[in-house]
């Protein structure tokens, strides 16, 4: 299982688009964020607004969310690899193992690269105290989580259906549509939605935000992520595949 | 005795109330190269999803390298290579999709370089350099061989690896079977609808229709002469000497009698052909 993960990151690593994707997320949340403090007050609460914003709407998280997606699960469907993996005797859940670990990396690889340069750059900018400092890094942590969570989705719905476009929709479902949806049907009394994933998502971070310790990321994690997983593996367990 | 490394017993698979294959028995010995034949739809690529799990079958047993359960049937399907079709990621050159499969099936880290350039020696492609999605097909179905040789399996599956190939690359595949075969001591199974090219390839051969392996042949089946029999006549009036032939006897220079084709035999089978 190891050595698949080692060997998708590797290839992922090696595709041209997902690197250009990456540039252009990262320049794009970048100045964007300093566009919007240098409109507003220009110092840290400002700069910790723009994450919030673009964190919240998650409309930027889509130009690496749909790489991420594809890099890791649709370019498997589409070359049709899996079938050479899972003929080389690797067990299919411990391939979705694999497909999950490669996800929660990669995605906190880009986060991580992405926001450490930028905090760089940010924190010698504007001065951001101890407190402002936790809560990028809390942003951080929400963003690895939506992306992760809207690529699990997906995954689910194109391991079902087997269909490229239907996961691809999913992305951009659950990257984008589907905070503002929860949002919106949270604000028009819709309570089951309080329990909804985006809604635990956006709880968590505003008490991380605030210092304070969200036990919202435990039923996004165990339950959402992982039921998804779960399902997933029911479909994949019985799956044909054709060469 | 023949060491059997893919050995299958009575193997069914059903979708519903269909039944695709219907009690397939068949072995494998080590170092044969084994012609799997039979029309489209006769069952020769369920019975690869059978061997490598990418499809379960309903009942039966499939054994590979002498495997007694389901854990080391998965263990052992380590030392099965094979060539499917196009599993490659269009964005990548040979040598880095090699490079991904050869991580993805453990090869030690430092033995990674020498062995693609090794693979890809024996496949051809050791100068290309270009995106998996500009090459031929020739160029795909090499590669696909040469993924499937890489890190040296005990066992080879090829599925056509002729499909829609020209003579010269039939040609090649050809002699890179039996090539790979006699260098790396390799069990082979290939299968094809191309009768007379599998001909020339195999050792074994056994005809998949109505979903069961319904009869082997060996080399030495196909070198047995044909029950009947041509008669070579010399005579400048071929209407006289075929009246002579029947009143008396006409001298007979020699007999030439037509060897067994695979065709033969399959075609006996199933019936059709070309007469």
């Amino acid at each position: 299982m190891i050595r698949l993960i080692y060997a998708d990151l590797y290839r992922i690593f090696r595709k041209k688009s997902f690197k250009r994707m990456w540039i252009i997320f990262s320049l794009l949340s970048f100045f964007s964020i300093i566009g919007n403090a240098t409109m507003h007050d220009s110092n840290a609460a400002a700069v910790l607004d723009a994450i919030n914003s673009y964190t919240s709407k998650g409309f930027f998280l889509l130009f690496i969310s749909i790489p991420i997606f594809m890099g890791v699960y649709a370019d498997e469907i589409s070359s049709h690899s899996m079938q050479c993996i899972i003929g080389r005797g690797l067990t299919r859940n411990k391939i979705l193992w694999a497909k999950l670990s490669d996800c929660i990396i990669l995605t906190t690889i880009v986060f991580v690269v992405y926001m450490g340069v930028q905090g760089v750059f940010l924190f010698k900018a504007y001065s951001f105290s101890h407190s402002q400092k936790l809560a990028y890094c809390a942003y951080v942590l929400i963003c690895i989580l939506k992306v992760v969570g809207a690529s699990t989705f997906s995954m689910m719905l194109l391991f079902i259906t087997n269909t490229l476009p239907i996961g691809v929709i999913g992305v951009i479902f659950f990257t984008t549509l589907s905070p503002n949806i929860v949002s919106l049907a949270y604000t028009l009394g819709v309570k089951p939605v309080y329990y909804s994933y985006d809604m635990l998502l956006l709880r968590a971070m505003n008490k991380l935000v605030a210092g304070a310790a969200a036990w919202e990321l435990i039923p996004c994690v165990l339950i959402y992520v992982s039921g998804a997983w779960l399902i997933t593996l029911i479909f994949f367990r019985r799956k044909e595949f054709d060469f | 005795m023949s060491e059997a490394v893919i050995k299958l017993e009575n193997i069914v698979k059903s979708y519903g109330k269909h039944e695709v294959l219907k009690g397939v028995n068949m072995q494998v010995n080590r170092g044969d190269i084994y012609g799997l034949v039979g029309k489209n739809g006769a069952g020769k690529t369920t019975i690869f999803k059978m061997i490598l799990g990418l499809s379960e079958y309903t009942s039966g047993t499939v054994s590979i390298a002498g495997s007694k359960n389901k854990r080391e049937l998965f263990a052992n399907r380590r030392k099965v290579g094979f060539f499917v079709g196009s599993n490659f990621y269009g964005y990548l050159s040979a040598r880095d999709n090699l490079q991904y499969y050869a991580r993805a099936k453990g090869i030690p880290h430092k033995e990674i370089k020498n062995e693609i350039t090794r693979v890809l020696e024996i496949v051809g492609l050791e100068d290309n350099k270009k995106p998996y999605k500009g090459y031929s097909l020739g160029m795909k179905q090499r590669l696909g061989i040469g993924n499937a040789i890489l890190g040296n399996p005990e066992i080879l599956i090829l599925d056509e690896p002729t499909n829609g190939l020209d003579p010269q690359g039939i040609a090649d595949v050809r002699h890179m079977i039996r090539h790979i075969r006699d260098e790396y001591n390799m069990t082979i199974i290939v299968s094809s609808h191309i009768l007379g090219e599998l001909e020339h390839t195999a050792d074994r051969f056994g005809i998949v229709h109505n979903g069961i392996v319904a009869k082997e042949i060996t080399q030495d089946d196909l070198k047995s002469k044909k029950p009947e029999v041509n008669i070579a006549l010399s005579s400048d009036d071929i209407e006289r000497a075929q009246k002579l032939l029947a009143e008396n006897g006409i001298n007979i220079l020699h007999e030439v009698a037509d060897k067994m084709t695979l065709e033969d035999f399959y075609f006996d089978l199933i019936g059709g052909g070309a007469n």
